[in-house]
């Protein structure tokens, strides 16, 4: 049974009067990949940024690695070793790629071992060289997307939080990126999924977590996930459900 | 906006051009040689005086330049602690007669401390209510150099006699050495250019940009931005105190008027500078200053040339100058230097691409020239 | 009645005075920022013309019941001018905004300067009696700038909650995409704020002309506090402008006058406007967004 490392217990966030997030358990396990889907508006990213502390939760508590973090600043956050990716606005524009991750490289201070020699190293790990010295306005969305992970993996994650990083990507791309969290794990990464893209999640998950609206309604493996009446219900209608259970 | 051509940007690393290296660098060196001669070059004192002012505001400028275009923080206290840079010397002058080469780092270090403690609470808030509480600290301190009498004299200020200490027979006596003084303040604003480029290339420097390009990014990969905002703050309140002690040594006296460095004048006048020079550069700041300083002055000799005495009066370039910030801001948000700096970069451009056509040399750089100087829109 | 409650009444009725005004300025600043993003900085110069121009025409024969009103009228014209020929470019970038404001703080000081030069102006109060309850002194003068800015903020308040064009202001602050697509004239709208927000500190001015000296720094000095104000209040947020104006008039009179009274004059009325900003400063470290929620805009400018 490996190590549980995030600890998120009876978690709530409300915005005025909407609820984003209502009594929300979950965990992370060492080394898993887990995925958290849900349709739009289920809280998902709003969870991330409870998690980080980019946002502060109305209730519930966060634990990491056996320790309460749940009020603490995103960069204290960081520091432990939970970094997360933002879906916009997740590079710094104004600068080349080499800059951009010479910036998240030089100012790592979590404790992780390095999991990069150097910052070429980095590179040549999220296949960017041909984009080394391009602006980060300048590259293709895809390889922008990449390189926020790489800002992410440079500052020394042991729990890596992805938001959506298949948005916007071809079917070439999701693969290449579906290869490249697999490569993130085998370096001893914990990965955290949000995803819309159902094919990229089932292939790279070792669990899912289900959220509508702001509920946990499912978790389990993939497969087990993909069966679910309540899941099925949520993202495709109650006939539907009805009509895949009566099968 | 306009986004940022060529690469001598400000981004978190800088690049240099071929062209900007030719056509750049050398034209620049001489420009900065140009302040050493200003004895010679600026007949009578009234003259020398305006110059030490200007170096004065260079320090002060570069000082801002750090927290503000650097960092991205819109501090409105930035004089307020030039204010205390001066107050710390004429009190230590006065009570104490502290040597010149003491008094620097104190009242540099009082500005910055100040600047921390400004800092601590203002930083908790972003944007804009940050701007606004540093101008209420700034109200607080005009009001306590007012109110104090004990300790700050009042409204009536402080008056000292002194100028800086000689360094052996060399005198900054400001009646009767006002070029020795001129140089000595020279110096220290070619330092504070120095220091400002030495931060941008550090990693502390780069820092201060990330956290202006994208500070969510920059906290998410474990970036303590507050720390960073603080330190920044803290650097710019230093170069501030240090130009308060050349101020107090210059005008020989300190007061909390409207017109003094704790008066709401002196605030904008900094920005002006920065966004009239160039928020984007190193000598942004200085180049500013110069204008800002010694522009209404040109202009007046000149119109005096043709017989129009005295036209640009203070009022009158303060409203040309608020004209020029605010079209500078809706038209070349990056001042004088972004406009030479593109300017420099179409030049060659342009150059090169009629060479390619082969049209011959003169119809080239005529071209050239006039694509350079009329500024077409400053998107690219 | 004893002198301790003659003392506080006369410092809460200070206070009203001194509240209203800053109710006008900072309704003034709320409404623009709350629908535009942009702070207006320059505002506090639209009061001292105001002010200048309430005198001009009062020396001129004009009534000062009259002149307030032709004034704002001419306040509210160059605010839209401002408007049409900088404000409206700045509009994706409400940071460049404020910086417009900054030059234009400089251009307006000092053509009022060059136009009125620098001696002060004043205009007598309309009423010279003074009403007497209980030993608290309330000039009947006092009474009368209070009414009125009740009167203009009941108004306001009906106008913006109320009429069509106020539910069209409402809408532009809350999504300006979808307002212009259920065909509001979002650019009309957005000037007209302009115009509305010059008109509450001229008006602001004008009142001020019979109470204050007139001098060019008379806006700078109100400019501050009005901010403070709608920052405090919540950026955008009417009623809280007002809650705040009252809070913070308050405490400015009674800080000041009980300051002095209970430190023997060392910590005398000059500091009065020190309380005001220290307790703006703690409140915004409490809640950086203001006491009451913030309307419009104000995510982007804020952070």
């Amino acid at each position: 049974m490996s190590d549980t490392l995030l600890r998120v217990e009876e978690l709530g966030k409300s915005f005025n009067a909407v609820r984003a997030i209502d009594d929300v358990d979950v965990q992370v396990n060492q080394g898993e990949v887990l995925g958290l889907v849900g349709p739009n508006g289920s809280g998902k990213t709003t969870l991330f940024s409870c998690v980080t502390g980019f946002v502060r939760p109305t209730s519930g508590r966060v634990h990491w690695q056996g320790k309460e973090i749940t009020n603490l600043a995103p960069d204290q956050i960081a520091r432990r070793g939970v970094i997360r990716t933002f879906q916009q606005k997740m590079v710094f524009p104004r600068a080349t790629v080499r800059e951009n991750l010479t910036m998240a490289w030089g100012n790592r201070r979590t404790s992780e071992r390095a999991s990069f020699t150097s910052c070429d190293d980095l590179v040549s790990f999220l296949a960017l060289d041909e984009f080394e010295d391009k602006l980060a306005t300048d590259i293709p969305f895809g390889s922008a997307r990449k390189l926020g992970m790489g800002l992410a993996l440079a500052a020394g994650p042991k729990l890596l939080l992805l938001d959506e990083p298949a948005a916007g990507l071809n079917t070439e791309e999701s693969r290449e990126l579906a290869e490249l969290i697999r490569r993130i794990t085998v370096l001893g990464i914990t990965v955290w999924v949000i995803e819309h893209d159902m094919s990229l999640v089932m292939s790279v998950s070792d669990r899912i977590t289900v959220l509508d609206a702001g509920r946990k309604i499912a978790e389990g493996k993939p497969s087990d996930i993909a069966n679910d009446p309540a899941v099925i219900c949520v993202y495709l209608g109650e006939k539907f459900a009805k009509s895949q259970s009566a099968q | 906006m306009a986004t940022i051509t060529g690469r001598l940007g400000n981004s978190i690393s800088t690049r240099y051009n071929l062209s900007d290296i030719l056509g750049a660098r050398l034209p620049i060196a001489l420009l900065l040689c140009v302040p050493l001669f200003a004895p010679q070059l600026l007949s009578g004192t009234r003259l020398l005086s305006l110059a030490v002012t200007c170096a004065i505001y260079v320090i002060v400028a570069n000082g801002l330049h750090i927290i503000f275009s650097y960092n991205g923080q819109l501090s409105l206290a930035h004089t307020s602690l030039w204010g205390i840079g001066a107050y710390a010397t004429a009190l230590l002058i006065s009570h104490y007669g502290t040597p010149t080469i003491l008094l620097l780092p104190i009242a540099g270090l009082a500005a910055a401390t100040a600047a921390v403690m400004i800092g601590i609470p203002a930083f908790r808030t972003g944007g804009f209510s940050f701007a606004i509480i540093t101008f209420a600290f700034a109200e607080i301190l005009r009001l306590v150099a007012n109110n104090w009498v004990t300790l700050t004299n009042g409204s009536l200020g402080i008056t000292i006699f002194d100028s800086p200490s000689s360094i052996g027979p060399i005198s900054f006596d400001t009646f009767n050495h006002l070029d020795n003084f001129y140089y000595l303040v020279l110096g220290f604003a070619y330092l504070s250019v120095a220091a400002v480029w030495i931060i941008t290339q550090s990693r502390v420097g780069k820092t201060f940009v990330a956290i202006r390009e994208n500070e969510s990014l920059a906290r998410s990969l474990g970036i303590n931005t507050y720390l960073y905002k603080l330190i920044a703050f803290a650097m710019s309140g230093f170069f501030a105190g240090v130009a308060g002690v050349f101020f107090v040594y210059h005008q020989k006296h300190i007061e909390p008027g409207p017109l003094s460095p704790f008066g709401a004048l002196y605030t904008i006048q900094f920005l002006l500078m920065i966004l009239i020079g160039g928020r984007l550069s190193v000598l942004g700041p200085a180049i500013g200053a110069v204008i800002v300083v010694f522009g209404p002055e040109a202009t007046n000799e000149l119109l005096a040339l043709a017989g129009f005495e005295n036209v640009i009066t203070f009022g009158r370039s303060q409203i040309l100058f608020g004209s020029l910030l605010a079209l500078s801001v809706l038209s070349a948000p990056e001042g004088v230097v972004g406009q030479t700096r593109r300017g420099y970069h179409v030049f060659f451009t342009s150059i090169r691409r009629d060479r390619e056509r082969g049209h011959g040399w003169l119809r080239s750089v005529l071209m050239a020239f006039g694509r350079a100087v009329i500024p077409v829109g400053a998107n690219e | 009645m004893s002198s301790e409650f003659t003392e506080f009444f006369q410092q809460l009725f200070n206070a009203l005075r001194i509240s209203g005004v800053y109710a006008l300025v900072a309704l003034g600043i709320t409404v623009i920022f709350g629908l535009t993003g942009i702070v207006k900085f320059s505002i506090g110069e639209l009061l001292t013309m105001g002010a200048f121009l309430t005198f001009a025409l009062w020396d001129n024969t004009v009534p000062y019941m009259l002149a307030i009103p032709i004034a704002a009228l001419g306040i509210g014209a160059l605010a839209l001018m401002l408007e049409r020929v900088a404000f409206r470019h700045t509009l994706e970038n409400p940071i460049n905004g404020f910086i417009v404001s900054l030059g234009l703080i400089l251009v307006l000081q000092n053509v009022i300067i060059e136009v009125w030069g620098t001696t002060p102006r004043a205009i007598p109060p309309l009423f010279t009696d003074i009403w007497e309850v209980g030993g608290v002194r309330m000039p009947v003068h006092d009474w009368f700038i209070i009414w009125v800015t009740v009167g203009l903020i009941v108004a306001l308040f009906a106008f913006l909650r109320l009429s069509k064009y106020g539910r069209a202001i409402r809408a532009c602050a809350e999504d300006r995409e979808a307002a212009a697509l259920m065909g509001i004239p979002v650019d009309l709208v957005i000037a007209g704020t302009f115009v509305l927000g010059g008109m509450l500190a001229a008006t602001a001015g004008g009142l001020l002309a019979s109470t204050n000296i007139v001098n060019s720094y008379l806006g700078a000095s109100f400019l501050l506090k009005g901010f403070a104000v709608a920052l405090v209040g919540g950026l955008g947020n009417i009623e809280g402008a007002v809650f705040a104006a009252l809070l913070l008039g308050t405490t400015e009179t009674m800080a000041a006058g009980y300051g002095d009274r209970l430190t023997d004059g060392r910590l005398g009325l000059e500091w009065r406007d020190a309380y005001v900003f220290a307790l703006m400063i703690l409140v915004l470290l409490w809640r950086p967004s203001g006491l009451f929620r913030a309307k419009g805009r104000l995510q982007e400018t804020l952070q």
